[in-house]
């Protein structure tokens, strides 16, 4: 097990006075059979007027804030602690043929209608024809899921080059199917997409990762930062998580926040300012150290 | 014979020679009249062969008159089987599309109310069971847990919203408001074309075609056992305040409103007004301490239930479409504390899903206990195996349609050519759970007018329930909609939302129906019914006191520059006369061009004069024109319907019609121009005597008359600068004075009283300085005043206040001697005096802006990071 103190400050300014700032954030790590967030807190400052917590459809904490007293800088923090443990799935149900692990085929499942609701383009993750030629190949008929979804996650790797800046938000699938660079959002929206295109349930999963430093070389703040991977549902036996980024099943350097159909769903901060500031500018520090 | 035999006997003829059944809502199969028509047989037979053109003409110049409008949408007008870029209609979604009259045939259809009384126990049953299926996909999801849903019908539906799945209060929230577009097949059997359950339209339609029809046929109205459309409103009212989220005696209830360019702005503007309850936009409300306030001058109001006419994904920029101005940012946690309740329930448009209708037989023998009475048209969904191949054979014969409406209007597969209905096929193989087929009701006909004749036109009704205690309470009538072009045929109108006319539903009984007699409201008669008061804070709302305001300020803006039109012309027909003083016309036509800034206007070599008038009248899309102000004071009164009397509109049909009959007259001389120019004249002196007699004086018309006065001294400063700063001799000044002051109205008060010494100096005293002078400068700035300090939130030291003290210090100490007293050929010190009051004046307009009609900051996302980063 590993435990870990995370600091994630996200700090905007403005250029002139905002008079508004409604936000929801999504920065409570999950309580999870391989992981328990042990503390957490959050601040916002300038005080928001209001401060509420709730749980979303997806189990995901979001907290919704309003701040109302004018500002040119508003200051989003969270801290927490959370212990995280490799989590394991039962092999034997990584041996399933892809075809049984498809929600649809699966009534028998008490969690197959949930799952459907994973295997439809969603606002951040379109589908088109083309990305379904790209996913296919590893995915013949009757291959295990685990090894099929795990091959799947190897070619984007190769396929891809991780370039920041590269790509926006606004990023579609069927862009990045030719340009095959950009983030860990864009790899994990573009495996998502894959997944979907097969009618498997694909979920997007926003957290931190850690990297490890060097041998003998002391933990550096910037090792870690936001990160995003994906889940593939197993039938029976939960979800297998692989991060296309690194070309890894997620381990015990992997912290999850929460999850959802995409991006949009589980931003770690979103909000809408009332202003007329022209200029705003924003900054995220994510300290993450072992403890 | 009459109209009606006619029609009866073509149809029993057609019906003989038809092969496929078919039926008639008027003539039965035998020959004879169906029930709940024979009743009004003679009145209606005495009514339609009286003149049936007549009658049209008649309904047309009523719905002018209340400027009963539906514009289309572009966006909807895109099928799912055009392509997107190319192939498709060539409207755009961003292209705008203007108004469109409503148009209302002069015939009902009538029903008989013992069948009606079948159709509404089914109405009010779906209604129930939509009710209870939404609580579940929100809520507890037992149905789609179960199968009895299929999963994909729902979670891939556009209109599924998953913040607020599980919120204990949004889940409290029944359905307020249901509609059904229901079309008969050839047995007469009543079936459900589509539900309408995201905010349904029409219900204001409804109530103003019966207010037209009780006006066109008034002896055939009173004399049918005629049930009315009150109750159904008054249930509305009482269900709005019911939704209130505690027991609060009082609560605020608002209609909120996309604004004056959506598809039903007249519909929305109409049910607000009904309803007594404020109209309201996005911008007029807030999101405080956790709940929804309205902004009204210097402060805000707490906002108890909101009947939304805004789709629910635009309701909340924060957690669902991001950018959108039309909702209240922060909505959505509002709802979830349960501070506030939005109705119909955010989320509602789920139900607006054909994929729906195969499971509803099941779901209401499971959650109801009951079979369903109404049954829908039959409805393949393609997310079944079987199902799609049923409909991939079968194309010809149905209707496609998504299950989301926003992903394309309907169409009919043997519309479409075959590459079309091809790419239709591989579109619903690749998404088959987004589609339905359904069958193409052979839809009953209804006699309709065409010029003199009544022809069979297929007809689909609109029918209306709304919450009422437990259960629901149908309208006993609806909106009818059939198709006008006989060549479109059969299924036009469940695809097409356009091109329709609309006819009004009765319901009648054998026995005189108990009609509660209560004070009617304006004009209308006894089809209004209650007048509920509307509350007097809608006219502190800072968007309604700023269209008001540039309501006053375009009226009178309107009104002088049709003033100056007339004098000048005045003096172009005098000058005529006398050629060797032509240079005072030309002072006065390039006053007109100054004054309303339509530069070059007259000061161009090559303008003919006539043609430059007719252009000042009527192009509405020159700046400055006459033309250009009334369609700017037509918008601004369409911001604030439910303030204003009905008799605005008429007033405003009637200038649009003088306006029109010119444009007409492409041959016109300038005769008809000066005669138009008059009725215009005369209809803008009724909206000042409308406000001034029939307004009542809350800060709403306060406002209004403060841009009236304001855009009054405005016009007389920037007239007075362009005519009599120079000097001129004095037979050509005797001329301009005399247009200067016809143009400002005061040329009799004139004339009485300075007879002596009729100059310049008498001029400024009477245009500019006298306080009792309606017409003068100073006059409009102590109107001004009096206006501003009847508004709340008005101390003393306001910046408008301030600003005002210093116009009437200067305009009280200014000494017209001095200032008329010409140095070389010009008056420079009445130039700066009058040029400083013009510049005080813009900056009063700013203040006033500023202080009462303040918008809210622009809304923006907190950032639009390029990426959220990530570790590689």
């Amino acid at each position: 097990m590993t435990t870990y103190r995370i600091a994630h400050r996200t700090t905007y300014t403005y250029d002139s006075d905002v008079t508004g700032s409604f936000g929801l954030i999504h920065l409570r790590p999950r309580d999870l059979s391989w992981q328990t967030c042990v503390a957490h807190e959050v601040g916002i400052e300038p005080e928001p007027a209001d401060l509420f917590r709730h749980v979303d459809l997806y189990g995901n904490t979001e907290c919704y804030f309003h701040v109302v007293q004018p500002h040119t800088r508003l200051v989003v923090t969270s801290t927490s602690v959370v212990d995280v443990e490799v989590n394991d799935l039962a092999a034997d149900a990584l041996d399933l043929p892809w075809e049984k692990a498809l929600p649809r085929s699966r009534y028998d499942d008490p969690e197959a209608w949930q799952t459907t609701d994973f295997t439809f383009p969603s606002p951040y993750v379109d589908v088109p024809a083309a990305i379904q030629d790209y996913a296919r190949p590893s995915f013949p008929a009757g291959r295990p899921i685990g090894e099929a979804a795990v091959e799947l996650m190897h070619r984007i790797y190769a396929d891809f080059t991780y370039k920041s800046g590269s790509t926006t938000l606004s990023t579609k699938v069927s862009d990045l199917l030719n340009k095959r660079s950009g983030v860990c959002q864009d790899y994990a929206h573009f495996m998502v997409a894959g997944l979907r295109s097969l009618g498997l349930a694909g979920r997007y999963v926003s957290g931190y990762l850690a990297t490890r430093p060097a041998p003998g070389k002391p933990r550096q703040a910037e090792d870690a930062a936001s990160h995003a991977w994906v889940g593939c549902w197993i039938p029976g036996a939960g979800w297998l998580y692989l991060d296309p980024t690194n070309d890894r099943i997620i381990d015990d350097s992997h912290t999850t926040l929460a999850w959802g159909r995409d991006y949009g769903d589980v931003p770690p901060v979103k909000g809408v300012i009332f202003t007329e500031a022209k200029k705003s500018k924003m900054e995220v520090s994510v300290d993450m150290a072992e403890v | 014979m009459t109209v009606l035999g006619r029609y009866l006997e073509a149809a029993s003829r057609f019906t003989a020679m038809n092969s496929e059944p078919a039926f008639d809502e008027f003539a039965a199969a035998d020959g004879t009249v169906r029930q709940g028509w024979s009743s009004l047989l003679a009145g209606l037979e005495a009514f339609a062969d009286t003149d049936l053109l007549q009658a049209q003409r008649e309904v047309a110049r009523l719905l002018e008159d209340d400027n009963v409008t539906y514009t289309p949408s572009p966006g909807s007008m895109i099928s799912i089987a055009d392509e997107p870029n190319g192939h498709g209609p060539a409207a755009t979604p961003t292209e705008l599309v203007e108004a469109q009259p409503w148009r209302l045939d002069p015939l009902p259809l009538v029903l008989d109310d013992r069948e009606w009384a079948g159709l509404e126990a089914g109405l009010v049953q779906r209604a129930e069971l939509l009710d209870a299926v939404m609580a579940d996909l929100y809520g507890a999801r037992r149905l789609v847990a179960r199968h009895h849903i299929p999963a994909a019908a729902v979670f891939d539906h556009d209109e599924y919203l998953r913040p607020l799945v599980g919120s204990e209060a949004a889940s409290r929230q029944r359905l307020f408001l249901v509609a059904a577009d229901l079309g008969r097949d050839s047995t007469g059997q009543w079936k459900v074309i589509s539900d309408r359950t995201q905010a349904p339209s029409g219900a204001g339609y409804t109530m103003q075609n019966r207010r037209v029809l009780s006006r066109v046929m008034p002896e055939v109205y009173h004399q049918a056992n005629l049930h009315r459309l009150t109750p159904f409103f008054q249930a509305m009212r009482l269900a709005l305040v019911d939704a209130a989220p505690s027991a609060i005696e009082d609560p605020r209830v608002v209609v909120l409103s996309p604004g004056t360019l959506s598809e039903t702005a007249f519909d929305q503007a109409f049910v607000a007004s009904l309803l007594g309850f404020p109209l309201l936009e996005g911008s007029d409300l807030t999101v405080r301490d956790g709940r929804v306030w309205m902004r009204v001058l210097g402060k805000l109001e707490e906002v108890d239930v909101i009947l939304r006419r805004v789709d629910s994904t635009w309701m909340d920029a924060l957690e669902l479409r991001p950018g959108s101005r039309l909702g209240v940012t922060g909505l959505l946690e509002c709802v979830r504390q349960g501070t506030v309740s939005v109705l119909n329930n955010l989320g509602s448009g789920v139900l607006e899903n054909p994929a729906l209708m195969p499971f509803l037989p099941e779901l209401c023998e499971r959650l109801l206990g009951q079979s369903l009475r109404l049954p829908s048209v039959d409805t393949w969904w393609c997310g079944e195996g079987a199902a799609l191949s049923h409909v991939l054979s079968n194309m010809d014969s149905l209707v496609i349609r998504p299950i989301s409406r926003g992903h394309g209007r309907s169409v009919r597969g043997s519309a479409l050519a075959r590459r079309q209905r091809d790419l239709l096929a591989e579109k619903i193989k690749a998404m088959p759970h987004r589609f339905v087929g359904q069958e193409v009701l052979h839809l009953s006909s209804t006699p309709t007018s065409e010029e003199d004749r009544l022809v069979p036109r297929n007809v689909v009704v609109r029918s209306f329930a709304v919450r009422s205690g437990e259960s629901y309470t149908a309208m006993l009538g609806g909106l009818a909609r059939v198709t006008d072009d006989a060549s479109e045929g059969l299924g036009v109108l469940v695809t097409d939302p356009n091109s329709q006319l609309a006819k009004d539903v009765w319901v009648v009984g054998s026995e005189p129906v108990w009609a509660p007699k209560i004070v009617a409201r304006g004009r209308a008669g006894d089809v209004s019914g209650f007048a509920p008061a509307v509350s007097a804070s809608t006219a502190m709302v800072p968007r309604v006191l700023s269209d008001l305001y540039w309501f006053g300020r375009y009226a009178e803006r309107a009104e002088d520059l049709l003033r100056l039109l007339l004098a000048t012309r005045t003096t172009a027909i005098e000058t005529d006369l006398h050629l060797s003083q032509g240079r005072a016309l030309e002072v006065m036509l390039q006053a007109v061009t100054h004054v309303s800034t339509t530069y070059p206007g007259f000061f161009s070599s090559q303008v003919e004069m006539s043609s430059e008038f007719r252009s000042m009248l009527l192009d509405r899309h020159r700046t400055g024109t006459v033309a250009q102000s009334l369609a700017a004071l037509s918008s601004a009164a369409q911001g604030v319907r439910d303030q204003l009397s009905e008799d605005v509109w008429m007033v405003l049909a009637e200038i649009e019609r003088a306006l029109g009959a010119v444009a007409a007259n492409t041959t016109d001389q300038g005769l008809q121009l000066s005669d138009v120019s008059e009725r215009v004249l005369s209809g803008l002196l009724a909206l000042a005597g409308i406000a001034t007699e029939n307004m009542v004086r809350d800060p709403g018309w306060y406002m209004l008359d403060s841009g009236r006065g304001l855009e009054r001294a405005l016009q007389i400063l920037a007239l007075l600068r362009v005519t009599i700063c120079q000097e001129r001799t004095i037979d050509i000044d005797a001329i301009v004075l005399d247009a200067v002051l016809t143009a400002a109205e005061s040329i009799v008060t004139f004339r009485r009283r300075y007879l002596a010494r009729p100059g310049v100096e008498s001029l400024l005293e009477l245009l500019v300085i006298d306080p009792f002078n309606p017409r003068s400068v100073a006059y409009q700035l102590n109107r001004i005043r009096t206006d501003l300090r009847a508004l709340p939130n008005t101390s003393p030291t306001a910046r408008p206040l301030r600003l005002l003290d210093s116009l009437a210090e200067r305009v009280r100490t200014s000494d017209p001697t001095v200032l008329a007293e010409p140095q070389d050929g010009r008056r420079p010190e009445l130039q700066d005096f009058l040029v400083g009051l013009h510049n005080q004046l813009r900056a009063l307009s700013d203040a006033i802006r500023d202080h009462y009609q303040q918008q809210p900051p622009t809304q923006r996302p907190l950032f639009r990071p390029d990426a959220v980063g990530g570790a590689a």
